[in-house]
Order: C-alpha cells, then sequence, then structure tokens
C-alpha cells in the first residue's frame, strides 16, 4: 500500500479561511437568518438586504467531522427526536438542547428568523417549522415544487415562484428594515451566475488525467456555491481554484501521486471519516466527480436579464439539461441516462463506489438502480456501502473495509 | 347481507374484490398514492380511481432490488405487488409530492416500467397563497390534460362539477358515520370504522356512496353499542395494518376516529361550489391536514378539536418508521398535547410488522388511560 496522501489545493487555504470568517461573520451581527443550503436563492437575497446567514446543515457537517455527532444525536434521541429522523436534524436539536457549551467552531448563533426553500429535501420545511416552534420566531418559506416529470419545467412553475419570491422579499424587507433595489438583484442574479459557471468549468477541469481534484477537495469547494452564492468573493474563490486547477493540469499533477484508478462515488461523504478519500487514494484510486457535487449545483447556465425570473429557476434548480440538474429529488433518475454515460466515458471512470445513507433518502433512493446500471450496462466494478452522512454510530469500519477490499481486488482484475 | 356484512366481505379481501370489480367495469382502474390527488378529475376522466395500498399478508422481497430499506415499507410492499403482478387490474398511477419515498421514487416507476401510465402532481406546502392556489389549481389543469391524453377523451366542466358532487356527498356520508362515533356509546367498532374507509378507497364513489346510505339507515336502527373502557384517536400516516384497530378492539377499547391518510385527512376535500371547479378543488385539497402539507401548530389545533369533539381519552400515534414528515412533527405534538392534559401514546409501525411489541405498548396505554 502507496503512502499516495492528497495533495492539497493551495487555494483551499482561501476556501478554508473564507468558511472560518464566515463563521465569525454570522456572530458579528443582526438580524442573522437560519436557513438551508440547497440551491436557494432566498440567502442570494438576504445578503442584499444586511441580513447574516448561518446554516445548522452545514454546521451539522462541521459537528461531525469534529466528532460531536455522537453527543448531539444522542441527547436528541433523549429528547424524542427518533433515531429514523435525518441526523442531520439530530445533530442540529442535540446542539441545541446539549446543557454545556462545549461546540465546534464555539457554535452558531441563535437565529432572528427561521428560511426554508422546499426543493432539494421534503423535510426541509418540517424541520425549520420545529425551529420556529423551537424560537418563535418568523419563518419565510419559499415553496419550489419537485418535478416528477421527464419534461421541461412548465412556465406556471416559474410564474408560481417568481410570485412568492416577491412575497419572500417583502417579508425580508421588513424584518431587515431594508430595500432590495433592482440594481442590486440584477448585481447578486449575474453574480450567482458568474459563480456557476466557474463551478461547471471547475468541474470538467477534472476530466483531466491524473485528476487535479480528489473528492476532499470538491468536498471543501462545495463550501462556495452552498454558501457564498450571489457574492464577488464567492466568483473570486471559484476564480482562483481554476486557475490553480489549470496550472495543475498544464503541469500533468494529480490530486494523488499515482492514479491508478478513476472512480465516482454516489451520496453524501461521511462526514466524521474525510480520511475515508485517503484510504481510497492509497490504493491510487481518485474520486474526479460524485454525484453530490456534479448533479446538484448550479447543474446548468441560464439568463440572468429578469434576476427574478432567474432566481426562481434557481430556486426550481431547474430544467432537464441533458437528462440531469434538476432538484435533488431528481438526482439519480435524472442522471441515469445520457447524462452518466457521457460522464463515465468523459471522466474515464472505471468504477464506483456508491453509498446508501439512512439519513438521506433523496440521495439514496435510486441508488440501488445506478448500481444495477453501472454494473450491467458500464461493466464496471461496483461496491454499496451503507454509511449515515453524520451520525458516527452507524459506522461499521470493519464490515465497510470488507467491502472495500474486496472492490480494490475487482478492480485490479479488471 | 346487511351493508355493515357487505363491507366487512370487501375488506376481507381487497385483491379479490378489485380484480371482480375491474373485469366487470368498463372503465379503466387507477391508483391513486395519497389523499391530496383529488380523484374528482379522474372520476370525471370516466376512470375508475383507487387508493394505493398494499394487500396484507405478503413478504416483501422482489422491491429489494430498487429499494432499499430505509425507504417507506407500505410504498415498498406496493411496488413489490406491482412487480409481482399483484395490481394487474391497475391501468396506471397518479404519484404526487407527498412521502419521500413517493416523490423520489415516481420517476423510477417510470424507469422500470415504461409502458405504464404515471400522472404525477406537485404539492402546495404550508404557504396558502392566493398565488398558491393558483399554481395548484394549474397543476390541476396539467393533470386534467395527462389523463385526456391517456383516455383520448375531453373532460367537460359538468363532468367535474359532477364528480366534485359526487365526491362531497361520499365525504358527506363518511362523515355522518364518523359523527356516530362520537356518542358515548358507539355503534361501530374501531375495526369497522377502518374497514369502511378501506372499502371506500376502492369502490365505486356512487356505489360506495349507495352503499353508506344504507349503512347509514341500518345504524340508526341498531341498539347502542358498548361503552367502550378507553376511546381512542389514532394519528398517523398511511396507516393500512388493520391489525393495530383489532389490537385496540381486543383491549377493551375503541379507535373512535382516525387522523391518518386513509382515515379523517380523506375527508378534507369538501369543495365549495364555484365557477372554476378546479380552483375549488385546489381550494380544499391544499388544507388537507397531513404533515406535508401543514404545519405542525395547525395540526396540533386540528388534533385537539378531534380530541374534544370524540371526547378522547388519549391519542395513540402509529408510525410508519420511515415517514419523516410524521417523526418530526412528533415532538411536538406529544409536548403539547400532554400539557393540555390529553394522555400520549407511541407505536412504530412498518408494513406487517411484528405485533407483539406494538400489542404490548398499546395495552399498556389503554390500561394507563382506562376510565
Amino acid at each position: 500500500m502507496s503512502e499516495n496522501k492528497p495533495k492539497r489545493l493551495e487555494s483551499a487555504k482561501a476556501v478554508s479561511a473564507a468558511l472560518r470568517q464566515y463563521y465569525e461573520d454570522i456572530w458579528a451581527g443582526h438580524p442573522l437568518a437560519w436557513s438551508v443550503v440547497s440551491s436557494n436563492p432566498l440567502n442570494d437575497i438576504c445578503r442584499m438586504l444586511g441580513i447574516r446567514v448561518a446554516y445548522p446543515e452545514n454546521y451539522a457537517c462541521v459537528c461531525a467531522a469534529q466528532h460531536f455527532s455522537e453527543k448531539y444525536c444522542t441527547i436528541a434521541e433523549a429528547n424524542n427526536y427518533k433515531p429514523e429522523l435525518c441526523s442531520y436534524i439530530r445533530n442540529n436539536f442535540g446542539y441545541l438542547l446539549a446543557q454545556d457549551n462545549d461546540h465546534p467552531l464555539g457554535g452558531i448563533p441563535k437565529p432572528d428568523l427561521l428560511m426554508v426553500v422546499s426543493n432539494a429535501c421534503l423535510n426541509y420545511l418540517k424541520w425549520f417549522d420545529a425551529l420556529r416552534l423551537f424560537f418563535d420566531k418568523p419563518y419565510v418559506v419559499l415553496n419550489t415544487p419537485h418535478r416528477m416529470f421527464d419534461y421541461e419545467v412548465p412556465d406556471y412553475y416559474i410564474r408560481y415562484v417568481a410570485r412568492e419570491i416577491e412575497e419572500c422579499i417583502g417579508q425580508l424587507e421588513k424584518i431587515s428594515g431594508n430595500k432590495v433595489t433592482d440594481q442590486k438583484l440584477k448585481e447578486t442574479a449575474h453574480l450567482s451566475r458568474e459563480q456557476g459557471k466557474y463551478w461547471r468549468e471547475l468541474l470538467d477541469l477534472n476530466k483531466a488525467v491524473p485528476a487535479p481534484m480528489n473528492l476532499s477537495d470538491l468536498a471543501n469547494l462545495i463550501f462556495v456555491p452552498s454558501s457564498l452564492s450571489g457574492t464577488q468573493h464567492g466568483v473570486d474563490l471559484l476564480k482562483l481554484a481554476t486557475a490553480e486547477i489549470k496550472e495543475r493540469i498544464k503541469k500533468r499533477e494529480g490530486a494523488i501521486q499515482d492514479e491508478r484508478h478513476r472512480l465516482v462515488m454516489f451520496n453524501i461523504p461521511p462526514w466524521y471519516r474525510l480520511g475515508f478519500v485517503n484510504y481510497f487514494a492509497q490504493r491510487g484510486c481518485v474520486f474526479p466527480f460524485g454525484d453530490y457535487n456534479r448533479y446538484l449545483w448550479y447543474t446548468q447556465d441560464f439568463e440572468d436579464t429578469d434576476p427574478i425570473e432567474y432566481f426562481a429557476k434557481k430556486g426550481l434548480s431547474f430544467g432537464l439539461d441533458g437528462g440531469c440538474g434538476s432538484t435533488i429529488a431528481e438526482t439519480l433518475y435524472g442522471c441515469i441516462g445520457d447524462r452518466l454515460a457521457r460522464d463515465i466515458k468523459e471522466f474515464k471512470i472505471d468504477g464506483a463506489v456508491v453509498a446508501i445513507n439512512k439519513s438521506c433518502k433523496i440521495m439514496s433512493t435510486g441508488a440501488l438502480d445506478v448500481a444495477n446500471l453501472i454494473h450491467e450496462r458500464f461493466h464496471l466494478p461496483v461496491v454499496l456501502i451503507d454509511v449515515d452522512q453524520a451520525d458516527e454510530r452507524t459506522y461499521a469500519e470493519g464490515q465497510v473495509q470488507q467491502r472495500l477490499e474486496a472492490f480494490f481486488e475487482m478492480l485490479e482484475n479488471k | 347481507m346487511t351493508a355493515m356484512e357487505h363491507i366487512n366481505q370487501i375488506a376481507r379481501d381487497m385483491r379479490a374484490y378489485l380484480s371482480e370489480a375491474s373485469s366487470k367495469s368498463e372503465k379503466k382502474f387507477i391508483g391513486v398514492m395519497h389523499p391530496i390527488v383529488p380523484q374528482e378529475v379522474l372520476f370525471a376522466a370516466c376512470l375508475h380511481p383507487v387508493r394505493l395500498f398494499p394487500f396484507p399478508g405478503e413478504q416483501t422481497n422482489m422491491a429489494h432490488a430498487h429499494l432499499h430499506v430505509y425507504t417507506s415499507s407500505i410504498f415498498r410492499a406496493i411496488w413489490d405487488q406491482v412487480l409481482k403482478g399483484q395490481f394487474s387490474f391497475l391501468d396506471g398511477v397518479v404519484l404526487p409530492e407527498s412521502c419521500e419515498t413517493v416523490t423520489y421514487f415516481s420517476r423510477g416507476w417510470r424507469y422500470h416500467r415504461k409502458n405504464d401510465f404515471v400522472a404525477t402532481m406537485a404539492g402546495v406546502r404550508f404557504n396558502k397563497t392566493k398565488n398558491a392556489l393558483i399554481f395548484f389549481r394549474d397543476d390541476l389543469e396539467n393533470l386534467k390534460k395527462e389523463l385526456e391524453e391517456f383516455t383520448g377523451r375531453e373532460i367537460f366542466e359538468e363532468a367535474l362539477t359532477y364528480a366534485i358532487d359526487v365526491y362531497n356527498r361520499n365525504r358527506e356520508l363518511l362523515g355522518n358515520i364518523c359523527n356516530l362515533m362520537k356518542q358515548e356509546r358507539p355503534p361501530l367498532t374501531g375495526v369497522d370504522l377502518f374497514n369502511i374507509f378501506m372499502v371506500s378507497h376502492v369502490m365505486d364513489k356512487e356505489e360506495n356512496n349507495r352503499l353508506l346510505e344504507k349503512l347509514l339507515s341500518e345504524l340508526l336502527d341498531l341498539p347502542a353499542g358498548e361503552r367502550p373502557k378507553a376511546r381512542l384517536l389514532v394519528s398517523g400516516p398511511c396507516l393500512v395494518d388493520g391489525r393495530i384497530y383489532e389490537t385496540i378492539q381486543a383491549a377493551g377499547a375503541t379507535a373512535v376516529c382516525a387522523d391518518t391518510n386513509m382515515g379523517l385527512r380523506s375527508l378534507a376535500g369538501q369543495s365549495e361550489s364555484d365557477n372554476d371547479p378546479l380552483l375549488a378543488l385546489a381550494r380544499s385539497y391544499a388544507n388537507l391536514p397531513c404533515p406535508f402539507s401543514i404545519s405542525a401548530e395547525h395540526r396540533l389545533s386540528y388534533l385537539l378539536d378531534l380530541v374534544q369533539e370524540y371526547a378522547v381519552d388519549g391519542v395513540i400515534f402509529a408510525i410508519e418508521r420511515a415517514c419523516e414528515a410524521e417523526i418530526m412533527d412528533f415532538p411536538y405534538l406529544e409536548r403539547e398535547l400532554r400539557k393540555k392534559g390529553v394522555p400520549v401514546g407511541f407505536v412504530e409501525t412498518e408494513y406487517m410488522c411484528d405485533m407483539a411489541p406494538v400489542q404490548t405498548r398499546i395495552e399498556g396505554f389503554i390500561e394507563s388511560v382506562m376510565k
């Protein structure tokens, strides 16, 4: 087994600094909204109004990565939040109900308002409804219906979400005491669109052999589209990363030293085992892409001349884009056609790791079909593993390793 | 045969009933998941809508190739039985944005069964603004078009208005039967009530209306039933397992009302007349008291009303373990109901789950609330 440790991107330092700064800034003033990280136009709009935004979902990842999830999930369960609930939600309520002040990054401040969009997880609305009842604070809801069909999003979807965004803006203006100007709205929509362009370019650059980025780099960079969307700072960070990646490609410098296998990862990584990627790297395996970063965020470009319509499309996250790229709920069956075939070919993928994640039914429903498809149609080795995104107690190290060892053997014998 | 005997006979073997009914009917049968789908639109399209639920007593195995074990066991069992050809009497399905598994697997259904007619429908969650109702109405218009393409016939406004009347009558009759359960000595058991609702979900609505009218007239002649040791409200999602109600009954209590997707929540679509029948449907269905559609706070006030109306001694939450929307509301509902002095019990259910632990919990709860 070689050392083959992934080489960290220089631009990752800037992203990490931005993340630390972000957590410092949310303590710096009011009003503070708690929100969800999915393709959420309300986050972009809040920044125009001087409303700071914190993400309990992101924070749950931080808690898991710093091994606080056992403590928080246990506290939540003792307070009747059942183990079947998503571990992000249990982490969040465990954090809120914990009696001590020992929290990762010093915790996140209590919200002045709760803000949610329904485009991704169906339980976002329920989670934030529970938070509203917990804090007794204003609740701003943007309903963005899931597209469950295979045709383009009809106009009445866009009209509906655009009008709802206008209603939400009215509520947010009232809470903040500030006004959204047309100019600012246009600028923010444009910056959001620009970020999308850089994000897609960045992901496409990883088609290079050797792959300049690994899954851990992508997991780190995803902080930008998820938390800094619609900001110049976000655009600058992605520009910086893109330039560095181009340089790596020019020098034929890979994310790992001895790249022998290129894998695709399906589902959210177990945040408490980020060394998971290193374990693969030691076997010469790199992940040029995963469905979580490629098929969820900024999957397609659309016009920003009418910013409200742009944000509505962003909230609906959006059309088919060659068989993919709509709301998270549609990801797996959305990509299962030509899009996945193209990506497997262009990224030169020779194996897949498919995780079944108890906490995320969206990312897991369809996973078995994806695994079968990759195996039967593309004749590639596939390994299925059971992991929970943020409940460390459920991780069966021995079982996962056994499965992976068998998978590595398949890869070598392919 | 009395109406109740007829209902119980159908309820004993729903699959046999549906197979026979479809072979005799000229209508196509369409499976409908969840009460949020306005079946009136299907009825107006000369289709026979049937609420989708798994037939009891089957092992789920084939579905596990497509749906992992953390998805809804109810939907997995339905899918399993679809794969095994046990829903061969169906000509298609309508799957709404509702439970996670249904929403996320709707495209999976199409992926595996390309020749099935699969219509979908979006939901209007939480914010029932005027704009939201217009969207819901537009989405019903979209559903109507899909049904028109499928059947090859136009759905006229008169047909929709007629369908609304038929369904409103059905809800009225079921509502009248539920009202009888408010009596100190209810004339029906909780098991009877469950069967009445389940049969109403599969039977042609006009035929069902005639049967319910007969049932109501027979119930008026019946002597009062026994006074139950405890009057319970059962709350949960797609609670399709009659053994829960049998267990309650066997312990001497009665489930006098069911805040479930198969129970009272199905009565929420009573539509007011409107020049635009689709808007009338949108308005009434948007307020379905299901956790996907409304906040926990609204559910609490709905439950407290039921507790009072039905003079309930306690509430049992019987929640399918994969139904996160219900599980998410539970801590708040339990806490607030207890604050109001309403005893609360909890049982975790799954399709064909082992009843021994469920029975122990239910019996323990009944003993604690018995008068």
